[in-house]
């Protein structure tokens, strides 16, 4: 069964690395290190001929001298000798091999293709599930197996399988300083047994999962790709990065319809139709990460914006506006309010607030945007985190902690939803030690343990939230 | 291989499509005796699979009221025909009711070679030749989808009713769509298919030309 593989995939009991070795500048290393850093607690068997142990594992010459069975293997040496070995493997109980090695039908020459076919047929004829050849493997934090460098240690409800194991990397090391935190991440490669469509099966049953990622550039069976796509995004967000964006292409066009389809895409066609998410790009595709599981349901559009000066209030109004949200007037009801705490600005103080008026009126930003927090005419907030000089370091510092603080009450209280813009600037070594630059790496970091979900641009994040809401709109809450 | 208008009619009809009934005339009595049953006005078009552009060479008359003029027709047809594309095999002539003009829309179909059947929808004439504004499902599909694939095109306003003309019968539409899905999914041979134009009204539509494509 098919479910019971990927299981064995995502959460084995134990792991043989073939061709472990203790050489930093081959792959087969890094998997041993991440064992350790990341905190496996299954058996890991090294198999390397030549070492009686590798990282303080005790390594064995082939898998038959392991003692007991083994799950799950990782393959990092020739793949010419897949086929002779997956005999010995069954007879360990070996339930699925993680193919790390390439140059196989990605070459696109007749042996590696051959080779494939080959390895693909001796390992169903012994009942051994595959991923790749060509790919990166697992990343699952709850079991401590990864992939990569650095990625969080703090398992989460996001899972994603891609095609590209650089993109799986890339998902979960910047996904990870966002405050994305994941379920199970597959970079699957190849594709001579396992593929997109298994995973996206899996995930969709799977409790863990929440939200779903994925990266590919092309798939195997094009009708089965859309059922299941289609049967997944109806169940859970299936969020897509397509690469490699060919249009229908050089059809034989006797038909006014067929000259047509070569100027759109069928992938755009078949994504939007199957009820996933199309990711414009890298960036886009992170952010929409962020948004559909970090921040909470958006159904409506009425807006309240908060943070920087007025310059910054006018520009983030008319990207808000772009994207089809409703920058609301500030509700008379807070004016009344106003009038009483800061008569100063009641009447004229607007929605985006504004913050570089506030000093001196006898309310600050914080307390605002908790009454624009509490208020029903809002269906969310935006809060900028103002970046702007004209004050001193410790004032500064003083206005930056008001709205980070009023920013994270709001989410933690779960009074709005919120999203935070904080930029994220070109910064070299020097500026590294700058207390500005500290402050806001300050920031970014208390955002991330509150998993508070921030984007760089206003832009960024208002193209999230439209597509949340379109989302949203169609499952009305019970 | 291209159907005739005639066969591809058939075709449609035969799938519960709506579209308007078409049949071979070989001869000048023989389409003035269709055309008598049919009920008047009628359309005689050529009937040559030589003949690329049927409009443009002189091959279609349209709003004959008589049997006078469905005569007269017949033979300048085949004059115009016969003077533009002297090589031409000529199996004759397609006579059909002229439908009530309507607002004309395009559903038409295609096969990826990935993913088999897509399905397009758009409005008719500028709209989808110049425009290219037009929408696009695979198959198999909902009812929703081809509500969706309705809406999603840029004119769609034209579709409920702008400037006085008549609102289109959207739901109508979404059933031949669907029908149309039906027929090429039951169909594989179907390679290409135009319902171009179909016009569209209040209370239905009818296809009043179509290009299928069957595989040879």
């Amino acid at each position: 069964m098919t479910e019971d593989s990927l299981d064995f995939i995502f959460n084995p009991r134990s792991v043989a690395v073939v061709g472990a070795t203790e050489n930093d500048f081959m792959f087969a290393s890094s998997y041993m290190h991440h064992f350790t850093t990341y905190g496996y607690k299954g058996n890991v068997y090294p198999i390397n001929p030549k070492r009686p142990s590798i990282f303080g594992f005790k390594a064995y010459p082939d898998l038959k001298s392991v003692p007991g069975n083994v799950d799950y293997v990782i393959y990092c040496i020739d793949l010419n000798t897949v086929p002779e070995l997956l005999p010995e493997y069954a007879q360990k109980g070996v339930k699925a091999v993680h193919l790390f090695s390439g140059r196989a039908a990605e070459t696109g020459h007749k042996d590696g293709i051959e080779l494939e076919q080959n390895i693909q047929r001796v390992a169903k004829q012994y009942g051994i599930r595959l991923i790749g050849p060509n790919c990166m493997g697992i990343y699952n934090p709850k079991v401590g197996l990864s992939n990569g460098w650095d990625y969080s240690k703090e398992a989460g409800s996001v899972s994603a399988a891609l095609q590209s194991g650089g993109m799986s990397q890339d998902l979960a090391l910047f996904g990870s300083l966002r405050g994305m935190r994941f379920s199970k991440v597959v970079s699957y490669g190849n594709a001579i047994d396992l593929n997109e469509c298994d995973f996206l099966d899996y995930f969709a049953q799977d409790a863990e999962t929440k939200v779903i990622m994925c990266y590919f550039e092309g798939v195997r069976d094009g009708t089965r790709f859309f059922k299941t796509l289609r049967e997944t995004a109806q169940q859970k967000p299936v969020i897509i990065l397509k690469g490699g964006m060919t249009k229908a292409g050089n059809q034989a066009a006797a038909s006014h319809t067929a000259s047509l389809a070569g100027a759109s895409s069928i992938w755009t066609t078949l994504i939007k139709q199957a009820g996933a998410i199309m990711a414009t790009n890298f960036d886009d595709w992170i952010n929409l990460g962020v948004g559909f599981s970090m921040v909470p349901p958006v159904r409506g559009v009425r807006v309240g914006i908060t943070g920087g000066g007025g310059g910054r209030g006018v520009l983030n109004a008319d990207e808000c506006e772009e994207s089809g949200f409703d920058v609301i007037p500030l509700p008379q009801s807070i004016r009344q309010v106003l009038k009483e705490k800061a008569p100063i600005i009641w009447d004229w103080v607007s929605n985006p607030v504004d913050v570089s008026i506030m000093r001196g009126s006898g309310i600050n930003n914080g307390e605002l945007l908790l009454m624009m927090a509490e208020h029903p005419d809002f269906d969310f907030l935006i809060g900028q985190i103002s970046e702007d000089t004209p004050s001193n370091k410790d004032a500064y510092i003083a206005k930056v902690m008001v709205e980070y603080e009023a920013y994270t009450q709001i989410f933690n209280t779960n009074l709005k939803p919120i999203v935070v813009v904080l930029g994220d600037r070109s910064l070299g070594i020097d500026e590294m030690s700058n207390w500005r630059w500290q402050l806001f790496g300050q920031v970014r970091t208390g955002l991330v343990k509150a998993k508070l979900p921030y984007f760089s641009t206003i832009g960024g994040a208002a193209r999230v939230i439209k597509e949340l809401v379109k989302y949203y709109r169609k499952r009305p809450s019970n | 291989m291209l159907l005739s208008e005639v066969d591809s009619k058939r075709m449609l009809l035969e799938a519960g499509i709506n579209a308007t009934a078409t049949e071979l005339a070989r001869t000048k009595d023989e389409a003035v005796a269709i055309s008598e049953r049919l009920g008047y006005p009628v359309v005689l078009k050529i009937v040559s699979s030589d003949v690329a552009h049927k409009s443009d060479a002189g091959g279609v008359k349209l709003k004959l009221q008589t049997q006078g003029e469905v005569a007269e027709a017949y033979d300048a047809i085949l004059e115009s025909i016969r003077a533009k594309y002297p090589q031409a095999g000529i199996q004759g002539m397609s006579v059909q009711k002229m439908a009530r003009p309507g607002l004309e829309v395009i559903i038409g179909m295609y096969e990826d070679k990935q993913f088999g059947p897509v399905l397009m929808f758009g409005l008719g004439g500028v709209w989808v030749e110049l425009m290219k504004d037009v929408s696009f499902k695979l198959t198999p599909m909902t009812r929703q989808d081809a509500s969706d694939m309705i809406k999603e095109i840029k004119g769609y306003a034209l579709l409920k009713g702008f400037r006085g003309s008549e609102p289109a019968d959207t739901s109508y539409l979404e059933e031949m769509i669907l029908k149309v899905a039906q027929l090429v999914e039951q169909k594989p041979q179907i390679k290409e298919l135009d319902l171009n134009p179909v016009f569209a009204y209040r209370d239905g539509a009818i296809a009043v030309d179509a290009r299928i494509i069957v595989a040879d």
